[in-house]
């Protein structure tokens, strides 16, 4: 068989198309469904006459309907015809009379049985599509006696209903439909026949049983008045909820289920504004029989009622359950397996309940769209009817999916769904709400329920208020569509603005945002996503956009979005445009990018996810040189070195600034460029390597008399309180403190005075010396010069090595060197660097007091005179 | 972004570049670099020495030019690839060997040239020929196959030659020698195509040693009223961009899946990454055009029907063959998913017999987007026509469903239409820029005649107005005094040369005095920093014997054209400027 869904639009597109197909081949057994959420019952008709004149051997079902199943998308004002072409197989159908036509009354669920299987079944009937409508009161009876007398035949519909579904009442406007004309008073049914025919069904319902068996101990027609003879109404609310009275569509969460078969939930309504007179008014014929067989009722009275969908009898053993969005999740897996495994896939139904995208709208629209790419066609019901594996049931809250063909073929599933569903776990904000509130105001609630609410709080879907689509679908897209090329849009600081403006306003201005960014995407067929409030993301496919037009757009936006307007909060949202994203790198490229951007402090930035990411060969190369490090320091290779420095005055080396190196086992030696930074970012390696370090300068220079020795020193090493001890230790010890001078590191940003300046001002106390190290580069500060009372400022070597070639480098030393002459303070100058005798004479002539460099020494591990 | 520190240069010694052969290597190359960056290649482009062929002036002229080879020494790159006609054909390999040692003891991969101890790469000229006569031969049953062929130095044109003759020989055809007549492989082959159509009436099919040979060939055909691929078919070799452009669009033998200039990048990667490597050959196969039809595949009933993505994706490769050795920025469209993308859509409509509107709206949109978004730099008008009439001749020979067939059609028409709207476009782009070049480069040598009397001044104005001459990007040097040369072969560029000016983006920026000093050593290094191009092109500027200066500028369509001129011009004006 082969099936082919069409949307609905216009007669001539109708006719084109069913044309193309070229049905009328005499071929095979055609059946037409029709589920329309647009027409009115004699349109429909038409309709159907229409299609019935173009095709002429069809056999059409039709029914009205509160939303259409097409292509793994939920609509509710569409009209959906699904075309299916048996190879082998037949069809038959039939629109058979549920009352009585001059009395009213209905007819025996038995007569009706009878006519079904007269009408439509053959011997080797496989699947039964059945469409009630709401006016039968005896729909589970009817099932019952169908499983009674064809029991091999499995049964898939239910109730037909109409939009805007509010009450009860409402959905006795259902209708079916044939080209014959259409009814609110029939069962229409289809059955699909053939030996070559196999069908398979599966469902999802989401409900887990919470409660204890409880024995339905008085009921009133649809209503259950006492369990276990306690006030079946009063006993509900207080498991339920107080705030049930005003939310009564709450009590979709909590169905009931018969004890013998618990997975298939029947709803209830929690009303407590009506009397049971008004419900079953007391001259309805209809009613006599209940009334007389509760003589003592108080029917007058309004009264908290719970009222199920169909007739409950006394005596039936039911239980409590509780519909949530991780049992619809596991539901939906394990029927995906069955559906997705089943081989003779030509063609899918399914068939939901209208209650599931009422509690749970991101939930349905999810679990259809696992179906995105099969030819799935179906609609909403009131209530579903479906074979649970043993027999055939009428439930709610259900969704059915049916597998047919007489072929082997396999449908395009979507199974990339359910990796999305762990981040589906935001929430219905409404849903939450209510049951925040309601945990707060159970004391003596079931503990169980508690459990519950928590796992619903982590866990329930999203479905916000903008209409836009969420973060699942956003993945989804960038996994199957090629939307690659993805710019997040964030707003920051809303904290901020709670405090200042009303959170009307705030409101007006995030709704105006949201919009505009909507309509902004929209009109350049780009995909908008809403991750969470303020955060939104506008998606392009990298085969349809280029990145720098896709860029462009971007920024267009954001002029857009910043443009002041006195009727909004001015707000500045952050764009990122990440190119090759993947569900997978998506996060952390763009965590990222935020922290680019937010140190450089931009608003706009691109990235590519595919070069932004780490290089491994760096990461092993980092992780190699932790190695090196950790073997040095445990096998005594952290080695000193020191290089002269030359006193132009004295004209001889007598001061030495130690070095540090690193060996590795193979006595390969490291200088600090390549470990430094990776000692830095693990902290505790470099306060090691470090204290061993001035460790070893010390006691080399410990006893010398006439030699003095420079020590680097980091802002880590001055702020951690071990090594400063240990420094101050020492000059207290030893015999010619003045011969250590400390080098502070200038192109380390000093944020913290106090902690240098009372390390400073304790070394100058025991003696010591203290230099300021590489002055001119990095995050040079004047203010350094100001407050750190240092005895040796060491010119940068980038600075020194131009000032031959470079006039602005020379200028620059002579300034250096004119501020010390004006300058008070002691102080002696030392040019690192000096690599020829060309920049020596500079250094001269502008009485430098020191010089270093290969010109006069080399680093060594020894002192050379 | 790379670390300056870690950005490679490899310099290419280039032979003319306004020539097909050598562009199309040069572009092979410019492609093979990984987008990631990291290295970047400045082409040192010569002109071909041919001694005695050409006028005395010409020659010294050449020569002054491919001075500029001597960059590849005084700048140091990385690496160096040098193509086997950058000195000329006809040297010997002893000067050529020399040549190459020129240049020091860097990594070097030679092209088209097989030179001892050297890493070359070469066509591996039998798999595409072979490929060629067997399909003249068992398809067409053809018997009288001829051979243009090139100079007696070309090793691959020898190559060419045995391989032409094992191929008839293997397919039964004795070889004899009227079959075959020799070119000195330029476009001016008519005299030698003549000879050869005289001695072989009753010819059906001529292979020509390369794409240009094949114009001259051409030209006798059209005089003799003779229509390639109708009354005889012909073949080149190379597959360059000019093969496709010819009429009829000339069948020819080129690069497989890897490109020549690909493959020594890639190798030339490896010997820089201190990697043991062995000179390649690069596989070749038929691209059939019109001058001989030939397809590679063959579209089935079955495979159409199965939608099947290698399919899809082969379909691409096979018609738009220039987008797989294209470098393609990852910013861009990406033009074979997109194809795949309509094309999938396409067959599984027609599969279901079913296209909604929607889906219809959307594959106009895509064939569009994929137009607009340069599809037609990787094919050629014809081949795709082709291909797409293949696509839908193979549609339309079952008719499924009429209604389906006919949208299938309509998405058909209009993607020829687009195609030819943007060859249209693309040739109106062109002529006018070329109308408005000429215009601004005229200009420009107005402002460098002096009228004015103040040499300085009309230099400076000169040089500021360097962008009139149509270069986007890139820069000028002068050397302190211009450098005057007696000896042609061996140039030696001063150690300093002093930065005029940068051209960014079309704008003009003169270096101060202070700032313009910069060492020779340096200079691509410093261009490539300065400028963030990763491609360049050096152009001497010179006069007569004396040398001014160099030319830097992007590596692109108006280098590869224009490039000599424009330096030639700056050259006569600062003789002009300078001198007089």
């Amino acid at each position: 068989m082969i099936t082919w869904n069409i949307q609905y639009i216009s007669r001539s597109r109708l006719s084109g198309t069913l044309e193309q197909l070229m049905l009328d081949s005499g071929k095979g057994d055609i059946l037409i469904r029709i589920h329309t959420a647009i027409h009115f019952g004699d349109e429909a008709v038409e309709l159907a006459r229409f299609i019935k004149g173009l095709v002429p051997n069809a056999h059409i079902v039709g029914t009205s309907t509160s939303g259409t199943i097409n292509a793994g998308k939920l609509s509710n004002n569409q009209c959906i015809i699904s075309v299916s072409r048996m190879s082998t197989g037949s069809v038959k159908t039939a629109m058979i009379p549920t009352h009585d036509e001059k009395t009213g009354n209905p007819y025996s669920t038995d007569l009706l049985c009878q006519s079904v299987k007269e009408e439509v079944l053959c011997d080797d009937t496989k699947l039964l599509l059945t469409f009630v409508t709401a006016t039968f009161p005896g729909i589970l009876s009817f099932i019952d006696k169908c499983n009674e007398r064809f029991p091999d035949v499995k049964m898939m519909g239910g109730l037909a209903n109409v939009p805007d579904i509010r009450t009860d009442r409402s959905v006795n406007r259902g209708y079916v439909f044939n080209e014959n004309g259409y009814t609110n008073k029939a069962v229409l049914v289809a059955s699909i026949n053939g030996d070559s025919l196999d069908t398979m069904m599966s469902y999802v319902t989401g409900a887990e049983v919470i409660g204890n068996e409880m024995t339905v101990t008085d009921s009133f027609g649809e209503c259950i008045l006492s369990l276990d003879g306690n006030d079946a109404a009063a006993e509900y609310r207080k498991r339920v909820g107080g705030v049930l009275g005003k939310h009564a569509d709450y009590a979709y969460v909590f169905p009931y289920v018969y004890a013998d078969n618990d997975d298939t939930p029947f709803l209830v309504m929690y009303d407590e504004s009506k009397s049971l007179d008004e419900l079953y008014p007391r001259d309805d014929p209809k009613y006599i029989d209940m009334y007389s067989e509760h003589p003592d009722v108080a029917s007058t009275c309004k009264r908290e009622l719970i009222k199920a969908t169909h007739e409950i009898s006394n005596g039936r053993i039911i239980r409590r359950a509780f519909i949530h969005d991780r049992k619809i999740v596991s539901d939906n897996q394990k029927m995906f397996n069955k559906v997705s495994s089943f081989e003779k896939a030509q063609t899918l139904f399914g068939y939901s309940c209208i209650t599931r995208p009422n509690i749970y709208s991101n939930c349905a629209k999810w679990e259809i769209s696992i179906y995105e790419n099969t030819n799935i066609c179906g609609c909403l019901t009131g209530g579903e009817i479906y074979h649970n594996g043993e027999k055939n049931v009428f439930a709610n809250c259900a969704f059915v999916v049916a597998a047919l063909g007489e072929e082997v073929e396999a449908q395009a599933f979507n199974p990339y769904v359910f990796l999305h569903t762990e981040i589906l776990g935001k929430d219905n904000e409404e849903l939450l709400g209510y049951l925040t509130a309601m945990e707060g105001s159970r004391k003596n609630a079931d503990e169980s329920i508690k459990e519950f609410i928590h796992e619903c709080a982590s866990k329930l879907l999203y479905s916000n208020d903008t209409g836009i689509m969420n973060v699942a679908a956003m993945n989804m897209d960038i996994k199957l569509k090629g939307y690659d090329r993805i710019c997040m849009i964030s707003v920051l600081d809303i904290e901020s603005m709670n405090t200042v403006f009303s959170e009307d306003f705030i409101d007006l201005t995030y709704r105006n945002y949201v919009k505009k960014c909507k309509l902004f995407a929209e009109s350049k067929r780009y995909h908008i996503y809403c991750e969470e409030k303020w955060h939104l993301a506008i998606g392009a496919r990298s085969y349809m956009v280029d990145l720098n037009e896709f860029t462009r757009d971007m920024e267009k936006l954001q002029k857009e979005l910043f443009a002041t307007n006195d009727e909004y909060i001015s707000i500045i949202p952050l764009f990122c445009v990440i190119d090759n994203c993947t569900v997978e790198n998506m996060t952390g490229v763009y965590n990222n990018a935020r922290l680019t951007m937010m140190t450089k402090n931009i608003q706009f930035y691109v990235c590519d996810a595919k070069t932004s990411r780490p290089d491994d060969v760096i990461i092993r190369e980092k992780y190699h040189m932790v190695n090196v490090i950790n073997y040095a320091i445990a096998n005594d290779l952290i080695v000193p070195q020191y290089q002269g420095i030359y006193s132009n005055s004295s004209q001889h080396i007598e001061h030495y600034e130690s070095l540090m190196r690193v060996m590795d086992e193979d006595g390969r030696m490291y200088y600090p460029n390549s470990f430094l930074d990776v000692a830095r970012s693990f902290g505790m390696l470099y306060d090691s390597m470090s204290k061993i370090m001035v460790g070893k300068v010390f006691e080399h220079f410990r006893d010398l008399t006439n030699k003095s020795v420079s020590i680097n020193l980091g802002i880590r090493d001055i702020r951690n309180r071990d090594m400063t001890e240990f420094i101050y230790d020492f000059l207290g010890t030893a015999p010619h403190p003045e011969n250590f001078v400390f080098e502070i590191l200038e192109n380390e940003d000093i944020d913290d005075y106090s902690t240098i300046i009372a390390f400073v001002d304790r070394v100058h106390e025991l003696g010591g010396k203290i230099a300021l190290d590489d002055f001119g580069s990095g995050f040079s500060n004047l203010q350094h010069v100001m407050d750190i009372h240092f005895d040796y400022l060491k010119i940068d070597g980038s600075i020194v090595r131009r000032c031959v070639e470079n006039k602005e480098a020379e200028n620059l030393i002579a300034l250096i060197s004119g501020w010390k002459k004006l300058s008070e303070r002691e102080i002696n100058i030392i040019a690192e660097f000096v690599e020829n005798e060309d920049i020596q004479d500079k250094m001269v002539r502008y009485g430098i007091d020191y010089s270093q460099g290969f010109l006069f020494s080399k680093p060594s591990t020894y002192i050379i005179e | 972004m790379q670390d300056a520190n870690n950005v490679k240069t490899i310099a290419v010694i280039a032979g003319n570049i306004s020539n097909e052969f050598c562009r199309d290597l040069v572009e092979g190359i410019r492609n093979a670099i990984p987008p990631t960056g990291g290295i970047n290649i400045a082409v040192l482009p010569g002109e071909v020495l041919i001694r005695g062929k050409r006028t005395e002036n010409n020659w010294q002229y050449d020569a002054m030019f491919n001075g500029i080879y001597s960059l590849g020494y005084q700048c140091k790159p990385d690496g160096l690839i040098v193509f086997g006609g950058s000195m000329g054909w006809i040297v010997e390999e002893k000067d050529f060997k020399e040549f190459l040692d020129s240049f020091g003891d860097i990594p070097k991969v030679v092209l088209t040239s097989t030179i001892e101890d050297q890493i070359t790469v070469n066509y591996d000229n039998e798999s595409g020929i072979k490929e060629a006569i067997d399909y003249l031969v068992n398809a067409n049953g053809f018997t009288k196959i001829c051979m243009l062929g090139g100079v007696e130095t070309n090793p691959d044109a020898v190559k060419r030659k045995e391989v032409f003759i094992k191929c008839l020989e293997e397919n039964g055809l004795p070889f004899r020698e009227e079959f075959y007549e020799p070119t000195n492989m330029s476009t001016h082959t008519e005299e030698q195509a003549e000879k050869l159509l005289n001695n072989n009436p009753r010819v059906e099919a001529v292979f020509c040693v390369n794409d240009t040979s094949a114009v001259g060939l051409y030209n006798v055909m059209k005089s003799r009223e003779l229509i390639p691929g109708e009354d005889i078919m012909v073949f080149g070799f190379d597959n360059t961009r000019m093969s496709s452009e010819m009429v009829p669009s000339l069948s020819s033998v080129g690069a497989d899946d890897v490109t020549l200039g690909k493959k020594a990048v890639q190798l030339l990667i490896d010997m820089m990454n201190g990697k043991e490597v062995e000179s390649a050959l690069v596989k070749t196969r038929l691209y059939g055009r019109r001058s001989l039809p030939y397809e590679m595949y063959q579209y089935t009933n079955r495979e159409l029907l199965e939608v099947n993505e290698t399919f899809i994706y082969r379909m691409f490769d096979d018609c738009f063959y220039r987008y797989k050795a294209a470098s393609i920025k990852s910013s861009a469209v990406n033009l074979r998913r997109l194809y795949f993308e309509f094309i999938s859509k396409i067959l599984q409509a027609y599969k279901n017999r079913y296209m909604p509107y929607e889906d219809y709206e959307e594959i106009q949109r895509m064939i569009d987007v994929f137009f607009a978004n340069g599809a037609m730099e990787y094919t050629d008008a014809e081949k795709l026509i082709d291909c797409t009439n293949r696509l839908q001749n193979a549609i339309n020979v079952i008719q499924k469903s009429p209604a389906v067939i006919s949208m299938i059609n309509s998405l058909f028409i209009r993607m020829r239409d687009e195609c030819i709207r943007q060859i249209c476009r693309t040739n109106t782009t062109q002529r006018n820029s070329s109308f408005s070049n000429i215009k601004r480069m005229r200009e420009h040598l107005v402002i460098g005649m002096d009228y004015a009397g103040d040499r300085e001044k009309v230099l400076t104005a000169y040089i500021k107005n360097l962008s009139l001459e149509g270069i986007e990007n890139g820069s000028l040097f002068m050397f302190e005094k211009p450098i005057e040369r007696e000896d042609y072969e061996i140039v030696t560029y001063p150690e300093e040369l002093f930065l005029k000016c940068i051209i960014k983006d079309g704008d003009v920026y003169l270096t101060p005095p202070d700032r313009q000093r910069k060492k020779t050593k340096d200079l691509l290094r410093l261009s490539f920093d300065q400028s963030r191009l990763e491609s360049i092109a050096v152009f001497p500027v010179f006069y007569e014997r004396i040398t001014y200066g160099l030319l830097l500028c992007e590596l692109n369509d108006k280098a590869y054209n224009m490039g000599g001129l424009i330096a030639s011009s700056i050259g006569i004006n600062m003789r002009l400027l300078l001198e007089t």
